[in-house]
């Protein structure tokens, strides 16, 4: 009769496996998801942040996600994926729902990047550089745009990016690798280098 | 050829830098040149200064904390497909505090839902809440201790019924006592063996007799209930006149072996009719007893104070 209430300040056994929290998560242990919610609200942020560009919106988008892996989680099977591919998973589709309604996604990630800011002639020399480099980025095949993001603006270490991308480590390398001369080929020579 | 060109690279170039930025297999890949490599590592690089994202902001993790929970409210636990208040209500809570209360809340109003429609009905009073107690604990008065404690359990009754706290619940013990002894007694000794009706009423004709001033409490003990879930009320006897305190009414939850849950429905009947009576101030108010409803007519509901075998 009583339900039991989820609270989230019972953070217990953030040190446990992945799939022991699912586990217990799966079992109604609100614990447990909070630990994992935990664990993983700073990358996912990150990345939502990388698609959109605006940390309002990340915001928004980041509890979204993680309030749809609440949901479902009594689906999630780990089936070899990690729980944080799954959360991935969910974090890229709610991304492209967002810009699916909104259809602003060049205008955002264009224009709507938040940065700090410098003096003013180097804010607007930044802001050339960054707007050229999102234009660079946002032409480039989604598989380069989203190993960028991961392994170079998000600095995940490569397994984990093969992880979410479901791809062995060498091909996100070789993947990066592409993406990366891709990308320079876009915006020429970067500032900058010494030769 | 490819060793040689990598040894070159080396030179200049760590793998560890590489590495950082996930070119280790650059080389492998395709890379030719020094310079290429460098042209890359400086775009890595440059991406990352302009378009990395920031961390989270040092209150976001708080508060987008506090945001999920209220989140939460609005979706059911895992395996609760469908969105059920119920579950949302619980997951929307925050202090252990507010839990309390928002858990007993919910306990009161499944029961109130589960009397609605009838799922389950509380034990029948059949005549009076001391009556129901003695039924409970399965102890039946003779015709004599009927007769002696007749008008006391029909103040008690009537008491019962100014009480609005009262309505709807069953009793399954009655504990008498003085003030606050009793109801520390109710609450701390659950498990009491419970008064007799010749034994209340003993006690009431002593309290009378001293003609003390103090208010006589009686606790009535209620069937099995884990949780002190119900608004509880409390009987003020205050003798010689027996009188219903409403601002501090306290009845006590306490567990016994008679599951609330598991009542037969035959003995449900009419407990809210016996129960339900008309507000407490407002005792003249008869036509607003339940007895008095069409609803409640037709035999069910009977008269309070009648002890019955």
């Amino acid at each position: 009769m009583f339900v039991r209430p989820i609270a989230l300040r019972e953070f217990a056994r953030s040190d446990s496996p992945d799939n022991e929290l699912v586990t217990s998560a799966q079992a109604g242990e609100p614990s447990a998801f909070g630990a994992l919610y935990d664990r993983y609200l700073d990358p996912i942020y990150r990345y939502i942040h990388t698609r959109v560009g605006n940390q309002v919106e990340a915001q928004d988008l980041t509890e979204l996600v993680f309030l749809k892996a609440y949901e479902r989680i009594g689906d999630y099977e780990e089936r070899g994926h990690q729980f944080s591919a799954y959360l991935y998973r969910i974090a890229r589709n709610v991304v492209v729902d967002y810009h699916r309604q909104r259809r602003l996604e060049s205008i955002d990630l264009l224009n709507g990047a938040e940065h700090p800011d410098p003096g003013p002639d180097e804010q607007v020399v930044q802001r050339e550089h960054a707007r050229t480099l999102r234009v660079a980025l946002h032409q480039l095949p989604s598989d380069y745009q989203e190993v960028i993001r991961l392994r170079v603006l998000m600095e995940l270490p490569t397994a984990q990016v093969a992880l979410w991308m479901d791809r062995s480590d060498g091909a996100v390398r070789a993947l990066l690798y592409r993406a990366l001369k891709a990308l320079r080929s876009q915006v020429g020579e970067p500032n900058g280098v010494e030769r | 050829m490819k060793q040689r060109r990598q040894r070159s690279l080396d030179e200049e170039l760590t793998l560890q830098q590489l590495g950082a930025a996930g070119l280790d297999s650059a080389v492998e890949d395709g890379a030719e040149t020094t310079d290429e490599l460098r042209e890359l590592l400086a775009t890595a690089a440059l991406l990352k200064a302009e378009l990395a994202p920031p961390t989270p902001p040092s209150d976001f993790r708080k508060n987008a904390r506090i945001r999920l929970e209220n989140r939460f409210r609005a979706v059911a636990r895992p395996g609760l497909r469908e969105k059920s208040p119920v579950a949302a209500a619980a997951l929307s809570l925050r202090s252990p505090f507010s839990q309390l209360l928002t858990g007993a809340s919910m306990l009161v109003t499944a029961v109130v839902i589960l009397l609605m429609v009838g799922l389950v009905r509380p034990v029948s009073v059949a005549g009076d809440p001391i009556d129901l107690a003695l039924k409970l604990v399965g102890w039946r008065p003779s015709a004599a201790q009927i007769a002696a404690t007749e008008r006391t359990s029909e103040r008690m009754l009537s008491a019962v019924h100014s009480s609005p706290e009262v309505v709807g619940a069953d009793i399954a013990a009655v504990d008498v006592g003085g003030g606050m002894e009793a109801s520390q007694q109710a609450f701390g000794e659950a498990e009491a063996a419970p008064m007799s009706v010749a034994e209340l009423e003993a006690t009431l004709h002593a309290e009378r007799s001293a003609e003390r001033a103090y208010v006589t409490t009686v606790a009535l003990h209620f069937p099995a209930q884990t949780e002190p879930a119900i608004p509880s009320a409390r009987l003020m006897v205050d003798p010689p006149a027996i009188r219903i305190e409403p601002e501090d009414v306290n009845i006590h939850m306490g567990p016994r072996d008679r599951g609330f849950w598991s009542t037969p429905r035959s003995r449900s009947r009419d407990v809210n009719a016996q129960f339900m009576g008309p507000r407490a101030n407002d005792p003249g108010s008869r036509d607003d007893r339940p007895w008095s409803r069409p609803w409640n007519r037709g035999g069910q509901a009977r008269r309070p104070g009648r002890l019955t075998g």
